[in-house]
């Protein structure tokens, strides 16, 4: 076989294949009718796939009179139980180790073992086969594509390849695509500042957080402009900050990139993207998961754009460790208008915007750290960290937000203009306390901002 | 926008299976054969998945909302 026969069409750097606004001109423009059609298929397959090999999907539904074939209609989806992260949690405590009884192959197939971050206790154990693990980047496509990815990009990965899930799939998918990929995994953070300079560096991929403090770092120790280096575009994972406005616009500035969201979790898959077009939401990749919205009180579904609620969401190909109905505490809405960018795929209007067990009464008024995190972070006198206390005193709420305050700022009238910018997003007050710009805790992954001490005493 | 994907775009798939399911089994006594063929299922079944040809779904079912 001579060289030619074995390079077949690798490199397209014309043509309508790099020009493709999507990934799957297919799946991603395929009419809203034909898609809940295919949907209702997948789910009733992924349901019986998991009744007929997890004992303890078997014993959930059982419990419930329910078989695979009773679900006919979305009606009858809706009345398939749903799962949470605590009867995971339960079922890892069964044979097989360490999955448990979710488990639908033989643990021979199993070819990836990831977990959870467990900030909420015992972490969650997560099996993949090869083909889910293809599965993964396959998801991580759709996000990087849809975001100007191509084969000429040289990526970066300021990521600690640790044992959360976090940017693998996006490393497989960045190489699936074709780009040249450059793991940044031990080195600390100025020697990965220094090789995005040195390799000129076109993407990378972080949280909001971390790559705020790289910036941060660049400037003060490195004596660099982060936004003079050739980074181009970046994808944000982890945490809301990319779909915040005012952290979108820091972060965008500090690097001189276009800045993008994405939502996954490890249970789940990557499951919503943000586009080209960035019009203001995530699009759920409906191909590939079934996104349902259930109002807080009445778990009624909600269809409708503008009203907020859990998300309960079932991945369709996930053989392994299946995961069907799974109450995300995630709160999200659809976007009133359809992106101009083609897909058929529903926006989530301003991405994850908090989590059920995140968002919490103080003074009987509902308080979402995130509209906390747009609040400080659209003021430039302030630094990139902030932090979040809520404690009782006698028989009230207190809470006091923390901040950094550049050099040179008026702080009385700087403070004065926060509270007043606090209380119109939030109807709340806020005790304040400065700190000098570095003094407050740094994040490598995910940032831990919020506290409820009222929880703990 | 593509939304019905070639008949010969779903042959060809249906055909790498069908050869990568036999080279797995072929490559019994050859770990190298059986390891890459089933790598290349993998990704047969992404383009499955990625064109609906997993399953018949173009007909409404009868019971279907």
């Amino acid at each position: 076989m001579g060289p030619e026969t074995c390079r077949p069409a690798l490199i397209r750097e014309t043509g309508a294949v790099q020009e493709s606004p999507y990934w799957n001109p297919f799946l991603e423009t395929l009419p809203p009718e034909e898609l809940k059609r295919l949907q209702l298929v997948k789910f009733k397959k992924i349901l019986a796939w998991a009744y007929e090999r997890s004992p303890f999907y078997r014993r959930l539904y059982s419990q419930a009179g329910l078989e695979p074939g009773d679900v006919k209609t979305w009606e009858d989806v809706r009345r398939v139980p749903k799962v949470d992260k605590d009867l995971i949690k339960s079922a890892q405590e069964e044979p097989p180790f360490p999955y448990g009884s979710l488990l639908c192959l033989p643990l021979e197939e199993v070819a990836e073992f990831r977990q959870t971050s467990g900030t909420t206790g015992q972490p969650v154990y997560q099996a993949d086969s090869w083909p889910d693990w293809e599965w993964w980047s396959e998801a991580w496509c759709y996000i990087l594509w849809a975001q100007g990815y191509r084969p000429r990009d040289r990526v970066f990965f300021p990521f600690g390849y640790n044992i959360f899930v976090a940017f693998w799939a996006g490393h497989y998918a960045a190489e699936k695509l074709g780009c040249e990929v450059v793991p940044g995994g031990v080195l600390d953070t100025a020697a990965r500042v220094l090789k995005i300079q040195e390799l000129k560096a076109t993407a990378m991929m972080g949280t909001p957080t971390y790559l705020l403090n790289m910036a941060d770092l660049a400037i003060n120790r490195l004596g660099l402009d982060p936004a003079a280096l050739t980074i181009q575009r970046i994808t944000c994972a982890g945490e809301p900050g990319a779909s915040i406005p005012s952290t979108k616009k820091r972060l965008e500035q500090a690097w001189g990139a276009k800045v993008f969201d994405h939502a996954g979790a490890t249970e789940i898959g990557a499951w919503a993207y943000e586009c080209a077009h960035q019009s203001g939401g995530l699009h759920a990749n409906e191909g590939l998961f079934l996104v349902d919205i259930e109002d807080l009180e009445s778990g009624e579904i909600i269809e409708e754009p503008g009203r907020r609620g859990k998300m309960v969401i079932t991945s369709f190909d996930r053989q392994a460790q299946p995961c069907l109905r799974f109450d995300s505490k995630d709160i999200i809405e659809w976007a009133e208008k359809p992106c101009p960018c083609g897909r058929t795929y529903r926006l989530v209007k301003g991405g994850v915007l908090g989590r059920a067990d995140d968002i919490t009464k103080v003074k009987g008024v509902l308080l979402s750290p995130a509209s906390i995190e747009e609040v400080v972070r659209s003021f430039p006198q302030l630094g990139d960290e902030f932090a979040v206390v809520v404690e009782r005193l006698g028989d009230s709420d207190r809470i006091t937000l923390k901040i950094e305050l550049k050099p040179d700022v008026d702080k009385d009238e700087l403070l004065a203009a926060l509270k007043d910018r606090l209380r119109l997003k939030t109807n709340l007050g806020y005790v304040i306390e400065t700190y000098s710009l570095g003094d407050l805790p740094r994040f490598e992954v995910k940032a831990r901002r919020f506290k409820d001490l009222r929880k703990i005493h | 926008m593509e939304h019905n994907p070639s008949a010969s775009l779903k042959e060809r798939i249906n055909r790498l299976k069908q050869e990568s399911l036999a080279l797995s089994r072929a490559g019994d006594s050859f770990p190298a054969v059986w390891r890459n063929a089933l790598r290349i299922l993998a990704c047969v079944r992404m383009m499955e998945m990625d064109l609906g040809l997993e399953q018949d779904w173009k007909e409404p079912a009868s019971n279907a909302e």
